[in-house]
């Protein structure tokens, strides 16, 4: 795999110029890395992989990023969070604005359940995927619960085990789902046999997530379609 | 296609000069006082239609190679003195050998070359424009070659007047002092000619500005003390310039201290002499190691604020990229510094923009912009 690169807080692996892949922060970078390599996705070659840190520096940069010399193809991984179609709407006004210049009639009222990918003359190739599957709420830790294997014993243990923790976090309301399922996802983690208290990455490679649930395969289809076939 | 002198686009009368702006730009704030803020140019060099929408006081043009970095300064030297200097257009020439100082040709008029794709429109007439947007201090310069041959001048205040075949132009010191009536220093690769340091040094002995040229070497070596003027030890009737430097009892040719330091003291004084006007400079990163370029920047934009000089410079080099953006971002004007980067779109060149919002996050997250 390329060299990753720390920049600041940016985190990166550098590839060609002519593709950028942003992804909002680092449990998404690390699991679209992982998740190219397991389909042996040299992605390198297609795009540079970089995470700006959050949803608004990410936003703020976009314009920028778009006008990187010789860039061909920007892909956008950001996650639904609470409320799905106010991320959506945000994403279209930033890139209908007169920095990013993207036709609004372009970008679709609601995100392609199968990962959006706008075209537009003169423009580079636009690819969005909004965590988990461009239709509901939550972020990439609800992607990659669907690739826990089904029947796992201890899954719904841990479930349990976060419902009923003594004391919760003082978050507001909607950002508790979120906070769950990270949580939940976290502490599954912690116990797998071989080697708790794996990161996502790891628990990528190892196979103990599920890379071919069909959720993984949506994925990388986009990112195929984005960058590889130009369909 | 067939161009007469009435069909050509001027714009209206300006109501001041550059001079008259400068001696009343005081109290504005920063961007007031700046000749350009933005530049449109026609059929010119490598540019069909070429607009830049915003500049700075200080400015940065990147991109690849042969897409008209340097063009853009010649375009910046030709509207600043407003064609009126013929030394100044065939100095443009001369710099790359397009023309020869005493063989002009006699056929077609040598400011052809000027002209975008000169050799397809050769004798069919055409025109080149280059304006800016200010419509305060702005006005266009127009050039119009007819089928004739003949070149015609149209700026601010000439019509049509005709722009002789047969200028004496003798040197690249004419060039540097027909630039230097429109308070313009245009600093090439290789630095200035050795008679204009000399000429701008001696200008600067026992003025601030000595302060200034030196303070700027000292940036690379701070044991230089002093500069002065001198015969060459083995040839006592030519002049040039020695340098005291601390722990040496003797002086030292300037020239032996390396390029860096001769840029520097070049860089200082091409400054100064371009006070109100504007100071261009090609590949500013020649002979400079990384390390210094940020006080270098900061260096310049002091320079360019204290001296009313709007800057123009190229590279190639990222660590000029980030240096530029420091120094910008440490600069009390927020808008002072602009990169300009130009790119070939087909038959076009075009320009984006970079302003120091943008310019931030280019060097944060290592963003291609050359």
């Amino acid at each position: 795999m390329a060299k990753r690169v720390k920049q600041g807080n940016i985190l990166k692996y550098e590839g060609v110029l002519s593709g950028v892949l942003l992804v909002e922060g680092s449990a998404d970078f690390y699991v679209v890395g992982h998740l190219c390599k397991e389909y042996a996705i040299e992605f390198t070659e297609y795009f540079s992989l970089i995470s700006p840190m959050g949803y608004t520096q990410l936003r703020d940069s976009l314009d920028t990023y778009l006008d990187q010399s010789e860039l061909d193809y920007l892909g956008i991984v950001v996650d639904a969070d609470a409320d799905l179609s106010r991320r959506w709407q945000s994403l279209r006004d930033r890139l209908s604005d007169n920095l990013c210049r993207y036709d609004l009639a372009q970008l679709p009222n609601l995100p392609d359940p199968a990962g959006t990918i706008v075209v537009q003359t003169g423009r580079p190739r636009l690819g969005i995927w909004i965590m988990p599957d461009n239709q509901n709420m939550g972020a990439v830790e609800r992607f990659l619960q669907q690739l826990v294997p089904a029947n796992d014993e201890l899954w719904e243990y841990a479930k349990t085990c976060v419902q009923s923790l003594p004391e919760k976090p003082q978050i507001p309301e909607e950002s508790w789902e979120n906070w769950s399922d990270k949580a939940h996802l976290h502490t599954w983690l912690a116990w797998r046999t071989n080697n708790p208290g794996k990161s996502i990455g790891e628990a990528i490679t190892s196979k103990d997530l599920d890379i071919t649930a069909v959720e993984a395969q949506a994925f990388i289809a986009w990112i195929r379609r984005l960058f590889e076939t130009g369909e | 296609m067939s161009v007469t002198t009435t069909s050509t686009t001027i714009e209206a009368p300006p109501i001041s000069t550059s001079a008259e702006t400068s001696e009343t730009s005081n109290g504005h704030s920063p961007t007031d006082s700046l000749l350009l803020d933005s530049l449109e140019i026609t059929n010119f060099r490598a540019f069909p239609h070429l607009v830049i929408p915003q500049l700075g006081r200080v400015n940065l043009i990147t991109g690849k190679n042969n897409v008209g970095k340097t063009s853009l300064l010649e375009a910046v030297c030709i509207w600043g003195s407003q064609g009126r200097e013929p030394n100044v257009l065939y100095g443009i020439l001369a710099r790359r050998k397009e023309i020869d100082y005493n063989n002009l040709p006699r056929t077609s008029h040598p400011l052809k070359y000027l002209f975008h794709s000169w050799e397809a429109e050769e004798n069919s007439g055409t025109t080149l424009n280059i304006q800016s947007t200010i419509p305060l201090i702005g006005g266009a310069v127009t050039i119009v070659i007819r089928e004739n041959g003949e070149a015609l001048l149209y700026n601010r205040d000439k019509i049509g007047d005709p722009i002789s075949h047969y200028e004496p132009l003798t040197s690249v010191e004419a060039f540097e002092d027909a630039l230097l009536k429109s308070k313009i220093v245009f600093v090439s690769p290789n630095g200035m000619s050795n008679t204009w340091l000399l000429d701008s040094w001696g200008r600067a002995e026992l003025t601030p500005a000595e302060d200034t040229a030196i303070g700027a070497m000292q940036i690379m070596e701070k044991r230089i003390r002093d500069i002065a003027i001198k015969p060459l030890r083995t040839n006592p009737t030519l002049l040039t310039l020695w340098a005291r430097v601390e722990g040496f009892n003797e002086p030292i040719p300037l020239e032996s201290l390396g390029d860096g330091i001769n840029r520097l003291f070049g860089l200082a004084l091409a400054v100064g002499n371009a006070r109100d006007g504007m100071l261009l400079i090609d590949e500013i990163e020649n002979g400079i190691h990384y390390s210094v370029l940020p006080q270098i920047w900061r260096f310049l934009f002091q320079l360019a604020r204290r001296h009313n000089v709007q800057v123009f410079a190229t590279t190639h080099s990222w660590d000029c990229i980030e240096a530029f953006q420091q120094a910008a971002s440490e600069d009390e004007d927020p808008q002072s510094g602009v990169l300009v980067r130009l790119t070939r779109q087909g038959e076009d060149i075009v320009s984006t923009i970079f302003d120091e919002r943008r310019l931030a996050i280019v060097t944060r997250d290592g963003i291609e912009v050359r």
